[in-house]
Formats: C-alpha cells, sequence, structure tokens
C-alpha cells in the first residue's frame, strides 16, 4: 500500500514537472513597446536586455505563472519575460484585418478593422476643446521621469523597503 | 471626487442626447434615416469592429486608455508634487511586474489626482489614477500598494475591455459612427464614434466603477499580488474597514456595486493563515515623506 501511494505521488511530480517544462518552441513577437528580458522568471530578477515592438523571439521554455525563456531573432539577447508581452502571430499584433491602406478607407469591410488608435486620437485633439486638454495634460505628464518607472528599478525599490520575501 | 463625477456627468451629457435616439428607435432603423446609408452593411461593419475590441490588439487597448485618461485629465488635473508622483510609481511597478500582466503595451502609468475623495480607477492601457484623498487615506505603504495592486488587477485582466464588449450602448455608438463614416467617406465620424464611446465608458466607470464580480476578482489577486511581493496582504481589507468608518467618504471607494464591509469580510477569510510579514521603518519613512508632501 506504502508503495502504490510513493508511486502515486511520484506520478504526480512527474506530470506537474511536464506541465511546468514544456518546451513548445515557435516563433513570437513582441507586442508590447518595450519587453524587458530578465536573468530568472521572476519580477525580481535582473533587467539582462530589451526588445522592442516587433521584435521576433523563439520561445526556449515555458513556465508556469506565465513566464517564457525567448532567445531573440536577431542579435544576442535572451532571457525571461512575461508571456503577456508577446504575439502569436502578426494579424494578431496589427489588429483588424488587411493592409494599412486598406484599413486607412471608409468602406464597411476597411472599418471594421479600426479601432483606437493615433490617427482616431489626432482627429479627436484637432477638435480642441476639453479633450484636447485632457490630451495635453496626459502628454505632460507622461513627459516627466517620475510618470515613467522602470522595471529595471523594482528589485532595488523592494530591496530597500524590506520586499520580496515571499520568493 | 464628486467634481471628477460630475464633470464627466455633465461631458457625457452629450452622448445621452445623441444615444436617445438609439434606446427609443430600432438602431437599424436610427442608422438609415439619419445616415442615408445601408444599414446591413454597416451593422455588420460595426460588428467587427466590435468584435474586434474582443481581440483588441495591446497597442489599441492603450490608446483606448489615453482615450479614457484624457477625460480624466480634462476635468482633474493631476497633483504637482513630482517626488510623490514617482514615488507612487514606483510602488505601483512593483505590484504590476508581480501582477498576471506586467507587460503591457506603454508600460504602467499611476497618476494623483488633486481630489479629495478617498477614491481611485483603473482605465484600460495600464493608466490608474488615485485620489490624493485616498493616498492620505492609507496608513501605510502596505495599504497603497494594496489600492494600487486592485487597480493593476483591474488592468491585467482586462475588465475594461470586457466591460466595452459587453455594452449595448457601446455597439449602438459605433453602429452609427461607422455609418456616418462611410456616408461622408470620413473617418471623422468614425473618431467621433469612439470619442464618444471613450467619454460614455468614463462616465460610467466613474460613476459606477466596476461590477461586483469584476471587483471581487481584483481583490482577491491584489492580495495574491500584497503576499507575494511581501506586503501584508491584511493591509488591503484593513483600509477597506477603515473607509467603511461613518464620516470617512466610505462607500465612494471604488464601487458602490460590493458593499465594503462584505469585500472586507471576504478577503479577511481569504488570507486567514496567511504569513503576516513586518513592516519595515524604511518602508514607513518612505510612505510618511511622500504623503506629507500631499497636505
Amino acid at each position: 500500500m506504502r508503495w502504490m501511494v510513493a508511486g502515486g505521488v511520484l506520478a504526480a511530480f512527474v506530470v506537474l514537472a511536464l506541465a511546468q517544462e514544456k518546451r513548445p518552441g515557435g516563433m513570437r513577437l513582441v507586442q508590447v513597446r518595450e519587453a524587458v528580458l530578465r536573468d530568472k522568471p521572476s519580477f525580481l530578477g535582473k533587467v539582462v536586455a530589451r526588445l522592442p515592438y516587433g521584435a521576433g523571439v523563439v520561445v526556449e521554455e515555458s513556465r508556469g505563472e506565465g513566464w517564457v525563456r525567448v532567445r531573440a531573432e536577431e542579435g544576442r539577447a535572451a532571457g525571461w519575460l512575461s508571456a503577456s508581452a508577446l504575439a502569436t502571430d502578426v494579424a494578431k499584433l496589427k489588429g483588424g484585418s488587411g493592409s494599412a491602406e486598406e484599413r486607412a478607407g471608409t468602406t464597411s469591410r476597411s472599418l471594421a478593422g479600426r479601432g483606437f488608435d493615433e490617427e482616431v486620437e489626432a482627429k479627436r485633439r484637432a477638435g480642441g476643446g476639453d479633450i484636447a486638454l485632457g490630451y495635453r495634460r496626459l502628454d505632460e505628464l507622461l513627459a516627466l521621469p517620475a510618470y515613467n518607472p522602470d522595471a529595471a528599478d523594482v528589485p532595488a525599490f523592494a530591496a530597500e523597503g524590506g520586499l520580496g520575501g515571499a520568493r | 471626487m464628486r467634481c471628477l463625477v460630475l464633470a464627466l456627468l455633465l461631458a457625457a451629457l452629450g452622448c445621452d442626447t445623441v444615444n436617445k435616439g438609439l434606446e427609443t428607435v430600432g438602431v437599424k432603423d436610427t442608422v438609415s434615416s439619419k445616415t442615408g446609408v445601408d444599414a446591413d452593411a454597416a451593422a455588420a461593419a460595426a460588428k467587427s469592429l466590435g468584435s474586434s475590441f474582443e481581440d483588441m490588439t495591446p497597442e489599441q487597448e492603450y490608446y483606448l486608455g489615453r482615450a479614457v485618461a484624457a477625460e480624466i485629465l480634462a476635468a482633474t488635473p493631476a497633483t504637482g508634487d513630482a517626488a510623490t508622483a514617482a514615488y507612487v510609481n514606483r510602488v505601483g511597478e512593483l505590484v504590476a511586474q508581480a501582477s498576471g500582466r506586467p507587460d503591457v503595451y506603454g508600460g504602467y502609468h499611476f497618476f494623483v489626482l488633486d481630489a479629495e475623495g478617498p477614491n481611485a480607477l483603473a482605465a484600460p492601457g495600464a493608466f490608474v489614477f488615485v485620489n490624493r484623498g485616498l493616498v492620505r487615506a492609507c496608513a501605510g505603504e502596505d495599504e497603497l500598494a494594496g489600492v494600487l495592486a486592485h487597480e493593476v488587477a483591474h488592468v491585467a485582466r482586462r475588465h475594461g475591455v470586457r466591460m466595452i464588449q459587453k455594452s449595448e450602448r457601446a455597439d449602438a455608438l459605433l453602429k452609427l459612427g461607422v455609418a456616418e463614416a462611410m456616408k461622408s467617406n470620413d473617418t471623422v465620424a468614425l473618431a467621433k464614434a469612439l470619442g464618444d464611446l471613450a467619454a460614455e465608458f468614463t462616465g460610467t466607470l466613474v460613476k459606477h466603477g466596476y461590477s461586483r464580480e469584476f471587483e471581487k476578482e481584483a481583490d482577491l489577486d491584489a492580495i495574491a499580488i500584497l503576499r507575494e511581493v511581501g506586503y501584508r496582504p491584511v493591509a488591503l481589507p484593513d483600509l477597506l474597514g477603515r473607509l467603511d468608518l461613518p464620516g470617512t467618504g466610505g462607500g465612494s471607494l471604488f464601487s458602490d456595486h460590493a458593499s465594503l464591509e462584505r469585500r472586507r469580510a471576504d478577503l479577511a477569510a481569504a488570507i486567514r493563515g496567511w504569513p503576516e510579514p513586518a513592516v519595515t521603518a524604511a518602508r514607513e519613512r518612505r510612505f510618511a515623506a511622500a504623503r506629507d508632501a500631499l497636505k
């Protein structure tokens, strides 16, 4: 009986380990303006590289809690990042369907691919009024370093406050 | 916060005028009579546009968030203290990095609004707003982190985008905007429709907050984040309990859909048996400096 229990526990560990150590491979694209690569799968990991929007990466390992180990297609950058930073295909990255020219049109088909974007914002700002004031205030604040926290500073800020103990 | 609510509601009045026709008359009839274009084609395009919210890219969500943020900042400016803003953004970034969605298109940004009511709000695209009055109501960094973690959880779970997807009024605004754009062969009408949608969404969010279900999800995510980072998870129910006291403006925090007392009790039950790390002097010091600068 004891061996059966032990065998069951072992099997459970193997299943768990397989689930957490998947090796999916495949190419993904960075879908955020800047993705930070860390030296370990943790928000307290040291930032070792940064990849721009649209950069291609190869996923080499996938862990639970949404972390993936990737290697950049171009250059030598490699490390761990959140899977939330990656799109699975180009269409998903660009949004909607059709080319940029098609999407700029006003047919029912082209309009279907539209949504909130830079052009929509520019047209609203051009109208002036309160919304233009709101956008101006937003951009003034976003231009200040205080409103642009860097993920690379997180470990030091946590350590200073005696945090990070759960890891 | 009341000023903000009032201002946003007033701003949304324009949209209400547009929408009255859509509520009383069939949307299809309204689109046809107002624009003279093929209502079925416009409806099909609007439907695709609406469903594109389902697959909204992080970039599109960012621009939606900018639209909401602009509505909010037009009504209420942020406080001018740069050191406090930097501190709140560092705490926010810490809890955001420990969340289920640390990477968003334009990064997380946290704004302290020049308003007294103890309130906070998360817009899509990772724009988080917290009133000066709420920062001052916090007893320490752990409570502030609890508030910010709750708002980050709304962003991480895309509650804002999902709320728009469910909205029939958003759908109606899109149909009209698409039809107008087809008629005038110009996307200005579509920009206006999307702007109206953003304004109305902001007004709803400020007035009613997220649904009870979304608030509960955000509460539970928030205490998980606090635990992961090493903050005291009990800080969030502690804050909710204190805001519920008479005379402290209780009821306006996040939402009045779920009573603060029920949320506090749910959280207290969830964290039973969890470790309770100590608050360090360094944490107390840096929070006190930021709070005092807001006086």
